[in-house]
């Protein structure tokens, strides 16, 4: 597996971003740059992921604390979410996909075409992520576990979007499959 | 009667279709719903009188393209019209999708009104 920059989907980022958030949430957001995290330092309540497969192999992960677990929950539903239960990981799953389905679309002339999984939703206290690949055939193990530091080299592309005065994070990380 | 089959392994999504559905002034008097496309064909058995069934692509047990591949093999005497509702929105996997039997075709995200305008030609409107 060789790593592949990729500063030049940032934008498709945000696009995906902003058109699940102002369709389907409904939520107003905005963001301010991206930048680069080690996934040993990433610490958060909830983590919905979903991993793609192809020539490239990637994983687009929103990182939120509880609130706007249940912000967002609570918009989807029409509902008041209060506890983050089965309805806020599915619908935390469901934004995922979303993102990451219009995101795959957005960039297929850059990574080629890449098959979406079903999403995944872990939520917990202090959580962190290790996303490990195997000897390079194309598949992509995803490990989230609670509170193991893990000794991955991976660097996430975060983008912090922000909605009155929370703030979550949509990290993404592709590598192109030698 | 109208009744819809909703498909799609989110409890969350079918909600959010549901509610867009009566919002925007489509008429449903009653809708059966299944996570998966193994669970779809026991509905589409136990009811014969649908008029739509809404359908993912990506679920497990079985996937909404294997779904309407099945559900066109069994060639029923009343085709029921189906409407892909998925992330995927590819042009090769729309063309996939409509060569497998499949009659609309809808990306999430969508709004109330391209909800709307997709199934407009299968739901009455108030």
């Amino acid at each position: 597996m060789t790593t592949t920059t990729y500063d030049d989907v940032i934008e498709e980022i945000v696009s995906s971003t902003n058109e699940v958030f102002s369709t389907m949430i409904p939520m107003e957001i905005s963001t301010d740059g991206s930048f680069y995290q080690k996934e040993d330092m990433i610490s958060t309540d909830v983590i919905s992921l979903v991993s793609f497969t192809g020539e490239h192999s990637g994983i687009l992960a929103i990182f939120c604390c509880k609130d706007i677990a249940l912000k967002i929950t609570s918009n989807m539903l029409g509902i008041e979410a209060t506890e983050v239960d089965q309805d806020t990981k599915d619908a935390m799953g469901e934004v995922a996909n979303m993102i990451g389905g219009t995101l795959k679309n957005k960039i297929f002339e850059k990574f080629g075409a890449m098959h979406l999984s079903v999403p995944i939703v872990i939520a917990g206290e202090s959580l962190s992520i290790r996303s490990a690949t195997d000897n390079g055939k194309g598949s992509q193990n995803v490990h989230v576990s609670t509170g193991v530091t893990c000794n991955s080299q991976n660097s996430w592309l975060m983008t912090p979007f922000s909605s009155n005065g929370s703030t979550f994070n949509v990290g993404f990380v592709v590598k192109k499959n030698d | 009667m109208t009744k819809v089959l909703l498909v799609d392994d989110s409890a969350v999504m079918r909600k959010i279709i549901q509610r867009n559905i009566k919002e925007t002034g489509m008429i449903v008097d009653e809708f059966v719903e299944a996570g998966d496309g193994k669970q779809a064909l026991d509905k589409v058995n136990d009811n014969g009188n649908l008029d739509l069934i809404l359908l993912d692509w990506n679920m497990p047990n079985m996937s909404g393209i294997e779904f309407v591949k099945t559900l066109r093999s069994l060639n029923l005497p009343n085709r029921i019209p189906v409407v892909m509702v998925t992330t995927e929105g590819s042009d090769a996997k729309i063309s996939e999708a409509k060569n497998s039997g499949a009659d609309g075709y809808l990306t999430k995200p969508f709004t109330a009104d391209q909800l709307r305008d997709t199934l407009g030609s299968y739901l009455l409107i108030k």
